[in-house]
């Protein structure tokens, strides 16, 4: 699963304001909305044009100072709701 | 030679809290039209609320009732076309549409052109033909029957299960849970709409509006998929967001080539849970009053209805943005009394010039308030009125908003307030002081104005630790706020008999028995209230047990049965401050009110012994703080009748400041112990109330939604 890549898809709408860090995905089929916090913002962004786990994994890494094995967990924790929600496919 | 401005008919600017597409269509054209473009409201009274808001429209025109006949109404249209030189029609009142579709050759022949279904089409898939179009397109639709003859209803009701929904020939629609509900509903709708009523089968499910427009040749020029996030008691939506489902857009395109159809059309859907196709509700002949969205979408449907009935329309279709939201939120106005009058007399008038752009400003040293109660949800909530009026001082700091849902409107509104917070839904005293403690604690206010019935026992409790922290109220003491509730006001009343005003009979009612034996009591018709909120009219006592279930539905545990008295509302504005005096005093007398029972249009007319006898009455009930007393003027007697006593502003005070009395700067004054001067209202204005969308982003939505709060810049 590692070095599958993964890319949202069409009905993924991401929102956001630099300023105030609001982030929000939304849903365009269904009007759902979804806050995101900062490290869920970093990985939409990546999966915008795709990315493997391994990337996703390496950016949160780089970013927090966290452990790789909770990284990666994290990871394909936010990449498992976000395919149960219908909103990403596998590029 | 034809002036290079266009110029637009529009009707359909009323509605109040349902409001009417009218005013969304002459928004959505003002903003999106790419040439200059002139605005006439068409109205069949002189009350058109959203036509009177500044810049809405150029000039409104009055119209003979479209019963008085084609003849009548083709001889206004064409004079008006004569005179103001219109360029197009657009009608959005579903009476209305197969009319004006009558007369569209012959006031095209004028150069009135329109774009509108045949009265065929419209008849086809009116409320008592959709079942059958439905069948032979084979389209999901609820179950559904007419039902003629009022006294057959209990029996089809019975027959037909419940939950259902009672609804109106033409419009209206009412959830009924029993056939007492379903015999009242169906009573109330047919009086108004006539031809019987129809019932129909409850759908759960997520809903949706799909508005397009249908070129003459029948194909879809543009169309916008609209989801109902929010929605209110009524079933209207509060919070939509335009969605790009292919589902829904693929049944709408279904339908929409089935209808033989051009023009503008919404088509009503909801998709049960777990169901992969939607069920069809309704065809209606015009826009959605939600139809602003488009415009914020980027796919502006009036605008490409105008396009396409002056023939200019591009090849392209165009496609709305996802995502984009509004939230029904409501805008006010004071009128010149003598441009209403002038509409009534001479049937046309100019425009209110459009309002200054809004321009928050603080004054640093002035007074910071925080203010309660800024949902337009299902009532309008006072608190917006407050801030307007504060907004309308000299001298204010900076404005908070404090709202309980993700709903409430006035949280978006950055015109208003410098930034807003939610507050715990919550009973617990102790939550409410740490909220506004912890909000106190970074954005600093130095009086909180609450504004909900329901709260103001809260703030009571907590009202010394608020002043500890240097937060001043202005309220009364628990015994005065118990004192003037509903159950107690008129049966224990702190003045049995008041100057300039009477107390109604009534009779505490603890079962639905006790409330038909009251009614005897009292003789028809009654009113039956909640304690805190709702009232019912019942003329029999099959109409009370109605009202009983209805009541009991909304939480009440018992009601209150009163002589129902007729005649003209009016209701008295106060403040009294801490030593029980009012420091300023204002009598309206309603023009408009909603099935609610709240107030759209207003006029101050000064009764200074009603506003006596009330002073005398506060005095005695030891008020302090805003206050509301509502009353009826009996029709035959000319008497005065007390209804109610709110104990917070009531949500038209905005109009305080209009007139120069301004009850909420007042208000803020006394609860820091500064003077107020007494001041005298202005006369000749009247007050105008319309629904507006504004636009939100889903980041200041999500804010508020899971941080509580949002900083407007």
């Amino acid at each position: 699963m590692s070095g599958r890549s993964y890319a949202l898809n069409s009905r993924v709408a991401l929102e956001g304001d630099g300023d105030t860090e609001d982030h929000v995905l939304v849903d365009t089929h269904t009007a759902t909305l979804c806050a995101c916090n900062d490290a869920a913002w970093r990985i939409l962004f990546a999966l915008r044009s795709g990315a493997t786990v391994d990337d996703l994994v390496t950016q949160i890494e780089a970013e927090y100072e966290v452990a790789p094995d909770a990284a990666k967990a994290d990871v394909l924790d936010f990449i498992s709701r976000l395919s149960a929600m219908g909103l990403i496919d596998e590029a | 030679m034809k002036p290079d401005k266009l110029r637009v008919a529009i009707s359909g600017f009323d509605g109040l809290d349902v409001p009417h597409p009218g005013g969304p269509v002459a928004r959505a054209l003002r903003e999106s039209w790419p040439g200059p473009i002139e605005i006439h409201a068409l109205g069949y009274d002189p009350f058109m609320t959203g036509a009177w808001m500044g810049g809405a429209a150029d000039e409104l025109h009055t119209l003979p009732d479209f019963t008085e006949g084609d003849a009548v109404l083709l001889e206004r249209l064409v004079a008006l076309t004569s005179r103001f030189g219109f360029d197009a029609f657009i009608p959005t009142l579903d009476l209305e549409i197969p009319v004006i579709a009558r007369l569209a050759g012959r006031l095209e022949a004028v150069g009135l052109r329109t774009l509108l279904p045949s009265p065929d089409a419209v008849y086809a898939t009116s409320k008592l033909r959709l079942p059958k179009f439905c069948h032979d397109h084979s389209i999901p639709t609820p179950r559904t029957i007419h039902v003629l003859d009022q006294g057959d209803l209990p029996l089809h009701a019975d027959q037909f299960g419940y939950p259902m929904f009672i609804k109106g020939t033409v419009a209206g629609a009412k959830r009924a849970a029993n056939v007492a509900q379903a015999t009242a509903a169906a009573r109330g709708l047919n009086r108004t709409w006539g031809g019987g009523v129809l019932l129909q089968e409850v759908i759960e499910g997520e809903e949706y509006n799909v508005a397009a427009v249908l070129a003459r040749d029948h194909s879809i020029s543009a169309m916008v998929s609209i989801k109902k996030v929010g929605v209110n008691e009524k079933g209207k939506g509060v919070m939509c967001t335009v969605v790009d489902d292919p589902a829904i857009e693929r049944h709408a395109v279904s339908v929409l080539e089935a209808l033989d159809w051009c023009g503008p059309v919404e088509l009503e859907f909801v998709l049960p849970k777990g169901a992969k196709a939607p069920s069809l509700i309704e065809v209606n002949c015009r826009f959605p009053s939600g139809i602003l969205l488009s415009h914020s979408a980027d796919c502006s449907l009036p605008a490409v209805l105008l396009e396409e009935i002056l023939g200019q329309r591009p090849g392209t279709r165009v496609k709305a943005r996802p995502g984009t939201s509004f939230v029904r939120d409501i805008a006010e106005t004071a009128v010149p009394l003598a441009q209403l009058d002038r509409l009534a007399r001479f049937g046309s008038v100019a425009g209110q010039a459009p309002a200054p752009t809004a321009n928050r400003r603080a004054d640093p040293d002035g007074l910071a308030v925080a203010v309660t109660g800024v949902s337009t949800l299902d009532v309008v909530n006072a608190g917006l009125g407050v801030a307007r009026a504060l907004r309308m001082a000299p001298d204010m700091g900076r404005l908070y908003g404090l709202g309980y849902g993700t709903y409430d409107s006035g949280l978006y509104r950055s015109e208003l307030f410098d930034a807003t917070f939610r507050l715990p839904a919550s009973d617990d005293p102790d939550a409410l002081y740490d909220r506004l403690a912890a909000i106190h604690g970074d954005n600093p206010f130095d009086v909180v104005v609450p504004s909900l019935d329901g709260e103001i026992p809260r703030f009571i409790e907590i009202a010394d630790r608020l002043e500890a922290l240097g937060v001043a109220t202005l309220l009364p003491s628990a015994e005065a706020f118990a004192r003037r509730g509903k159950d107690r006001v008129f049966t224990d009343p702190p003045v049995r008999e008041p100057a300039g005003f009477a107390i109604p009979d009534t009779i505490m009612a603890k079962s639905e028995v006790e409330a038909v034996e009251a009614s005897s009591a009292l003789g028809y018709p009654v009113v039956l209230k909640g304690v805190i909120s709702h009232a019912l009219p019942a003329q029999s006592a099959s109409e009370v047990r109605a009202a009983w279930s209805r009541l009991r539905e909304k939480g009440c545990a018992e009601a209150l049965v009163q002589r129902f008295v007729d005649g003209e509302r009016f209701a008295v504005s106060a403040v009294c401050d801490r030593a029980y005096e009012p420091v300023t005093m204002l009598t309206i007398k309603k023009l408009r009110i909603c099935d609610r029972g709240s107030t759209w249009s207003a006029i101050g007319v000064p009764q200074p012994e009603l506003e006596a006898g009330f002073a005398d009455f506060l005095r005695a009930l030891r008020w302090v703080g805003p206050v509301e007393g509502e009353f009826i003027r009996d029709e035959l007697t000319e008497r005065f009748h007390l209804i109610e006593i709110n104990p917070r502003f009531t949500a038209w005070i905005a109009f305080s400041a209009h007139l120069g009395l301004n009850h909420p700067y007042a208000a803020v004054r006394a609860a820091r112990g500064l003077p107020v001067v007494a001041g005298t209202a202005a006369a000749d204005l009247v007050f105008v109330r319309s629904c507006e969308d504004a636009p939100i982003t889903n980041s200041a939505f999500a804010a508020i939604a899971t941080k509580g709060a949002l900083k407007h810049a």
